[in-house]
Formats: structure tokens, C-alpha cells, sequence
């Protein structure tokens, strides 16, 4: 239910990503903003993908996809410290059956890409 | 001519949020205060948790309640009923507290004049897991009607947490609730945090979550620094 801030917050911070490599003034225009999120985030794509087209507007990424690519849940068992995935009906480790685990991925929310077209002179 | 770039960077996007939580949580420790972010679904009692709890410390502890709500001032309204301070923060529909909204609410207010805050997250087992407010003790209650699936299925919320409430207790005879399935989900997760089994309503198993509260308390007087690990 977050999405919108979670939108404005990956705009602000690609703003600064851009301005940071253009001399302090964002330059250009950004195509395509690739992000990583994880299942736990407590994020839902399509509500993000929609908050992006409203939030963008009037921005350096007007116009700009949002593509994510969602991580699954992983855990890491307490016993061996081997990693295996968490599905919606839960899971275990491989080699230590049901035991206790920490959860060492899926609620990634993270940029990792950025598409910025600009001109050529700018460093 | 345009050409285009790909920049290749790895930036979370919550992680502002996460460094005003740290400048909070310094705050905190040098006024000494012991922080609480308390999370639950919607209708698990934490507003009545805290009722009692204010009753119960009322002239040994000095709390201010942090009240995050979607809509009303109505949380803020009874626990100024109890006799506690409280501000709140009505959320107009987010469904969480960000760090920037705590340092907001305490704007004005002197730290010193404080032995506690409570901040009474908005009801909702996803999202406010996210976002860290800084505290030095988080508190997740649960309570039996909601079923003893919860642990299982939000996982995250109850990962993090210094204590688990299980609240409702008196409730216990009308219900099918398995209290070994409900600790079994949380030892999937959690086994380091405290755990009470209390009725807010009949006040059975209520001293022990009062005696870790204390503890809580006493342990943030007597640090002169943030309690940065206690997350």
C-alpha cells in the first residue's frame, strides 16, 4: 500500500543518480528505470507500476518504463546455513528438513539499473 | 547527437528512511529514553495494551504515545482517557510510519522530560516491518482470535521483533486456537525475543509484559549512548 512513496522515493533517487553524473543539474532523460524487489517487501507490482505513470510526471523520467524484477524469498537454515526458497506454503531446509531459519533475501527494494539518454558532451 | 547510457548501481530505495532512523536512535539514547514500535494486524488491542500499560506505569514511568492512524484522532483521544501524553499522526491512508513522521511528532517536545515513547504503528503486518523508526525495542502482538497461522504467513514481521504479545488469553476456552502451532511459527523465525501470553481485558499474564517493559526502561536510563544494537 506504500507504492506511491516507494515511487517518489526511487524518483528522488534517481534524480540524484543522474544530477551526480551531469554536474549537479540532471541532464538528459531516462528511458528505463530496472528495479529489484523482493516478495516480502510488502510491495505490489502492478500498484508500483501505477504510481510510477502518475509520479513521473513532469520528471527526468517522464515517459520512463519502471521494468521489476521480483527476488524470491530465501532462507538460510540455522543448522547447515545452506539457503533454500520460501513458498507461499512455507519451506525447509534440503539437508536439515523443518528447522529454524532467518530469512537472507526477499524484501529487496532496489534500483539496479538505470537507461539515461543524454547528450554526448556530458561527463 | 544523444547517446545512451546504462548505469548499473545498486541503490534501496529505503535506505534514507533507515539513516534518519539512526539519527533518531542517537537521539533517543542520549535523552535516554527506551523506544517501542509496537506492531499488529488491525483489532489485535494494541491501543488497549497500551490503556493498560499507562494505568499500570502511571507516576513511575514518563511515556509519550506516538498514535499512527489512517484516519481519526481517536486512538490519541483514549489514551489521553488513560492519563498518558500522546500525538498523533493521522496517516490520511499510508499504511505505515516512516522515520521523517516520528521526528516530526516530536517536534517541540523535550526528550529529557521522557523515560518512554510508544509508537503505536498503523494496524497492518506488511508494510511497517519495512520501515525502521528508529526504536530500541520492537513489539509484535498478536492476539488468539486472529488464528495461529500468523507467524507462518508474515514471517518478517515477527522476525525482527524484542518481544511477542500474544493477547486475548481469556478467550482461549471459546476458540480453537493452537498456542503450539502459533510459538512453533515464531521459532521458525524469531527465538531470541520475549514472549508473553496475556488478556488485556482480565489482566492475566499482564505483570510480565510490565517487568520487560521495565527492564527496557531501566536499561535505556542507565546508557548514556544509543542502544543501537537493541533493534
Amino acid at each position: 500500500m506504500h507504492e506511491l512513496s516507494i515511487a517518489v522515493s526511487v524518483l528522488e533517487s534517481v534524480e540524484a543518480e543522474i544530477a551526480s553524473r551531469s554536474g549537479g543539474t540532471p541532464r538528459g532523460s531516462v528511458r528505463e528505470v530496472t528495479m529489484r524487489i523482493g516478495r516480502l517487501a510488502g510491495i505490489e507490482p502492478e500498484a508500483l507500476s501505477f504510481a510510477w505513470e502518475v509520479a513521473r510526471r513532469g520528471t527526468i523520467c517522464d515517459g520512463a518504463e519502471l521494468a521489476l524484477d521480483l527476488a524470491p524469498v530465501v532462507a538460510s537454515c540455522s543448522l547447515c546455513g545452506s539457503t533454500f526458497p520460501i513458498e507461499s506454503e512455507g519451506g525447509a531446509c534440503g539437508n536439515c528438513g523443518p528447522a529454524a531459519f532467518s530469512i537472507v533475501g526477499g524484501r529487496e527494494i532496489e534500483i539496479r539499473r538505470v537507461m539515461w539518454e543524454v547528450e554526448e558532451e556530458v561527463r | 547527437m544523444s547517446e545512451v547510457r546504462i548505469l548499473e548501481i545498486t541503490r534501496n530505495v529505503v535506505a534514507r528512511n533507515d539513516e534518519l532512523a539512526q539519527t533518531l536512535r542517537t537521539r533517543f539514547g542520549e535523552a535516554r529514553l527506551a523506544v517501542f514500535n509496537l506492531l499488529s494486524a488491525p483489532g489485535s488491542g494494541k491501543t488497549t495494551l497500551l490503556e493498560r500499560t499507562l494505568r499500570e506505569l502511571h507516576g513511575r514511568v514518563r511515556c509519550l504515545v506516538i498514535e499512527g492512524d489512517l484516519r481519526t484522532a481517536r486512538d490519541a483521544q483514549r489514551i489521553a482517557a488513560a492519563g498518558g501524553r500522546a500525538v498523533q499522526i493521522v496517516t490520511h491512508g499510508t499504511c505505515h510510519l516512516e522515520s521523517r513522521m516520528i521526528q516530526g511528532a516530536i517536534e517541540g517536545i523535550d526528550l529529557r522530560e521522557l523515560d518512554a515513547i510508544i509508537i503505536e504503528n498503523v494496524g497492518n503486518l506488511v508494510c511497517p516491518s519495512s520501515f525502521d523508526l528508529g526504536e530500541s525495542a520492537r513489539v509484535v502482538l498478536a492476539s488468539v482470535t486472529e488464528g495461529e497461522d500468523k507467524p507462518a504467513k508474515y514471517p518478517f514481521m515477527f522476525e525482527k521483533a524484542s518481544a511477542i504479545v500474544l493477547n486475548k488469553i481469556d478467550l482461549l476456552p471459546h476458540l480453537s486456537f493452537d498456542r503450539k502451532e502459533f510459538w512453533d511459527g515464531v521459532d521458525c523465525v524469531n527465538r531470541s525475543a520475549t514472549r508473553v501470553e496475556l488478556s488485556c481485558a482480565t489482566g492475566e499474564g499482564f505483570d510480565g509484559w510490565i517487568s520487560w517493559f521495565m527492564a527496557k526502561v531501566s536499561a535505556a536510563r542507565g546508557n548514556e549512548t544509543a542502544p543501537a544494537s537493541k533493534r
